[in-house]
């Protein structure tokens, strides 16, 4: 800290201040500090449950329901066939026409002609004389046993294909029921029902751009919806964080290509060997691999054997600086040469690249401890007597620095591909890529000195600590924060707009930079009050819990297990709560829900 | 699965069509040595459409039925090497309403399937190509094209 040079103007209010009422000068840090709060801030980003996975699709349904005036399950086919974007339903709709949309989709209304048919009829797929009550027409008109229909459905769940049940009439593209399929595979096979059931809900994760399941292992069963930026990263409400785009862990600044090459290039082995290749020989007795550690050229293995180190080829051991009796392999060939030291070349920039890469993961998983340490002091700081009373200045700092490190080794892989030639090597000529690189690489070190800076400050015993040294300290970190979020900022707008902004041939995006980090998934607010209005007469029947996804766990919302209510953190609690016994059931007809 | 509803609706289709069918056509199940009839293997006949390059030919057929029939739809081949752009080398016909994922629909009849591949033998589906053989005459030499329909179809006289 000798060589505090960022301290800001405030640094001097506070200097100033720091003999006055202790209370005034925090007020006035405030300000300073409410750029790097950490609190959760209303997120669009929206974590769907099991639970909430009806609830969560419910306002796309709504919407499709109200403009063309359609049951749900007509809404859910076509918002199936649309993968869930309502504006392209909407856009058809306008350039189609209603007809053309719901054809397309395989929506037929309810045939109003219902056909005076006799007390029996021939189903046309097993060929049987059916009795009128043991078949079942479709919308669209055709008739088939229910034997033979289940048969169809089941066939067609196993396959997958639960989503879009055609008809079994030849040239019929009609989309069965949902309500008769349910009806009649549940009389069969009650599993297979309810599988039918979770495939319907999952298609809103399943098809829809803007919904991904949470990659955690093992799975905790979420789903991430985001509004609309594709490239961005969240966090679970189980605590993971990945990036929306690619599902794989958070890795901005390096875009998901380069991730993915990064991963695969530390993962495989190709380095190793090219090392071993570039750098040792092996032995023509025991082929083990040796390498020159010095000396002429006549080298010995471990095993006694003697050989050239020019060719690779076994000789005796009567040698001279210059030459080895009885053997002459000539010199090495120029392209030979060439292709070693080029690929010497590629392995060091690699290595010096994963060295710094590895050392900031590394130091991440040192400091992630400090969590754990910071807390207890504050713990112990709070029970002290001290003009202190509020200690989230030192949350925030460790915060920031783990944000920082994170975004400092991603950097690494980042610089690797960027001024590499990898991806890039036909998109800047060498002088601009030198040009480039040394602007990033300034920003890249002042971000590493900082972050360097404020780990140190974080290791300090701040419960041994009396009150002068404290607010000294509470300074420096609030400082070394907003200097390190600024330069953070920075970086990513140098690289989104300089680097792979200006990028002709390759579009590579990454997730903006957010100062309060990774962007947390919020629970889904379950019913806006005109639907909890519109729902409460459904409350009262208690027959009316959920089955949704096949969870029958409502019945027990007055806790069966004690560990439940112990276990789970209050939002939790809350949640459950929320939905209660208001779950819709699928099992009802859409009308029921909509109109009560 | 057991008890399934295969032989019972291909008994209906025999008698079906024994009652009535497309002049020209042949469809009939497998008899072997001992005279046993197996109900699963059709050997058929497809003419080719009268006014077209096929005409003339009856090109011979074979449906292969599994036990999910009619869930999923039977294999139909022609002879190896069939010249014909959407028949694969094997002989397996492509065309959609054959095919369980698109078009194949449990009420489909051996009659809407063998009537179906008439269609297709004059109307191939460049979108779909199963042979190179076939396909390249099609796109790029119509005139071979036509003279190679012609010579096959004689290859495939009336059997009286």
């Amino acid at each position: 800290m000798e060589d505090f040079i960022y301290i800001s103007d405030s640094e001097e209010d506070f200097m100033s201040d720091r003999d006055s009422v202790g209370n005034d000068d925090v007020e006035d840090d405030d300000s300073l500090e409410s750029d790097i709060k950490w609190t959760a801030t209303a997120s669009s980003t929206k974590v769907i449950t099991r639970e909430s996975l009806l609830v969560a699709q419910r306002e796309d349904l709504r919407r499709v329901m109200e403009l063309l005036n359609l049951s749900e399950q007509h809404a859910r086919t076509l918002l199936i066939y649309h993968r869930w974007d309502v504006e392209k339903v909407f856009a058809v709709f306008v350039e189609k026409g209603k007809d053309e949309l719901f054809a397309e989709a395989g929506i037929t209304e309810k045939n109003c002609m219902i056909k005076h048919a006799p007390a029996a009829m021939t189903c046309e797929v097993c060929m049987e004389d059916i009795p009128k009550h043991k078949a079942t027409t479709m919308d669209c008109g055709h008739c088939f046993c229910d034997n033979c229909w289940t048969e169809h459905f089941i066939v067609k769940i196993n396959e997958g294909q639960s989503r879009r049940i055609t008809c079994m009439a030849f040239k019929c593209t009609a989309i069965c029921d949902e309500a008769i399929v349910r009806n009649l595979v549940s009389a069969r096979d009650a599993d297979l029902a309810e599988r039918f059931e979770r495939f319907l809900l999952e298609s809103y994760i399943e098809d829809n751009q803007r919904v991904k399941w949470c990659p955690s292992v093992p799975h905790c069963g979420n789903a991430i919806r985001v509004e609309d930026e594709k490239f961005c990263e969240v966090e679970c409400t189980c605590g993971v964080q990945f990036c929306f785009s690619c599902s794989s862990e958070a890795h901005s600044p390096c875009s998901c290509l380069m991730w993915e090459l990064w991963v695969k290039k530390c993962r495989d082995e190709s380095e190793t060997v090219n090392w071993i290749t570039v750098n040792t020989k092996s032995c023509p007795k025991c082929h083990k691999n040796v390498e020159k550690n010095g000396g002429c050229n006549l080298v010995s293995c471990i095993c006694g054997q003697a050989f050239c180190w020019l060719c690779g080829g076994a000789t005796g051991r009567d040698h001279t600086w210059t030459s080895i009796a009885g053997h002459s392999c000539g010199r090495f060939k120029d392209d030979q040469e060439a292709q070693a030291e080029r690929a010497k070349r590629d392995l060091y920039r690699y290595m010096h690249y994963h060295n710094r890469y590895k050392a900031h993961t590394d130091s991440f998983k040192l400091e992630s401890k400090l969590k754990e340490t910071i807390q207890s002091q504050i713990s112990t700081l709070e029970d002290q007597e001290s003009d202190f009373k509020d200690f989230s200045w030192l949350t925030n700092g460790l915060n920031r620095l783990f944000r920082s490190r994170r975004v400092l080794s991603y950097s690494y892989p980042f610089a690797f591909y960027m001024f590499g030639e990898d991806l890039f090597g036909d998109e800047m000529t060498p002088a601009e890529r030198e040009i480039k690189q040394n602007l990033f690489e300034d920003q890249q070190q002042q971000l590493e000195v900082n972050v360097e800076k404020l780990s140190k400050v974080l290791e300090e015993r701040y419960d041994l600590l009396d009150d002068d040294k404290l607010k000294q300290l509470r300074m420096e970190l609030i400082n070394l924060s907003v200097i390190i979020d600024t330069l953070c900022k920075s970086m990513y707008e140098c690289i989104e707009n300089d680097l792979l902004g200006s990028l002709q041939l390759a579009t590579h995006r990454i997730a903006a930079y957010k100062s309060k980090g990774v962007e947390r998934a919020s629970e889904l607010h379950v019913w806006s009050t005109k639907e909890s209005s519109s729902i409460s007469c459904l409350q009262t029947d208690s027959s009316i819990s959920a089955t949704v996804g096949g969870t029958v766990e409502v019945g027990r919302s007055s806790s069966s297990s004690p560990d439940f209510e112990s276990g789970c953190p209050s939002r939790k609690r809350a949640k459950r709560e929320a939905l209660g016994n208001a779950l819709f059931d699928l099992n009802l007809p859409a009308e029921v829900i909509d109109k009560s | 699965m057991s008890g399934g509803i295969a032989r019972g609706r291909l008994a209906e289709e025999r008698k079906a069509w024994r009652k009535n069918h497309p002049h020209g056509f042949v469809a009939k199940p497998e008899t072997a040595a001992d005279g046993s009839v197996n109900l699963m293997v059709w050997q058929c006949t497809i003419p080719g459409k009268a006014g077209t390059d096929w005409e003339g030919g009856h090109f011979p057929l074979t449906l292969n039925f599994s036990e999910d029939y009619p869930s999923k739809p039977p294999k139909c081949k022609f002879p190896p090497n069939f010249f014909h752009p959407n028949v694969y080398p094997s002989g397996t016909v492509c065309l959609s309403i054959l095919n369980e994922d698109s078009g194949w629909r449990p009420a489909i009849t051996v009659k809407q399937i063998l009537v179906g591949i008439q269609d297709l033998l004059d109307q191939p589906n460049a979108a779909d190509p199963a042979q190179t053989d076939g396909y390249h005459l099609f796109i790029q030499e119509p005139v071979e094209y036509k003279k190679r329909v012609k010579q096959q179809a004689k290859l495939y006289p009336q059997i009286v």
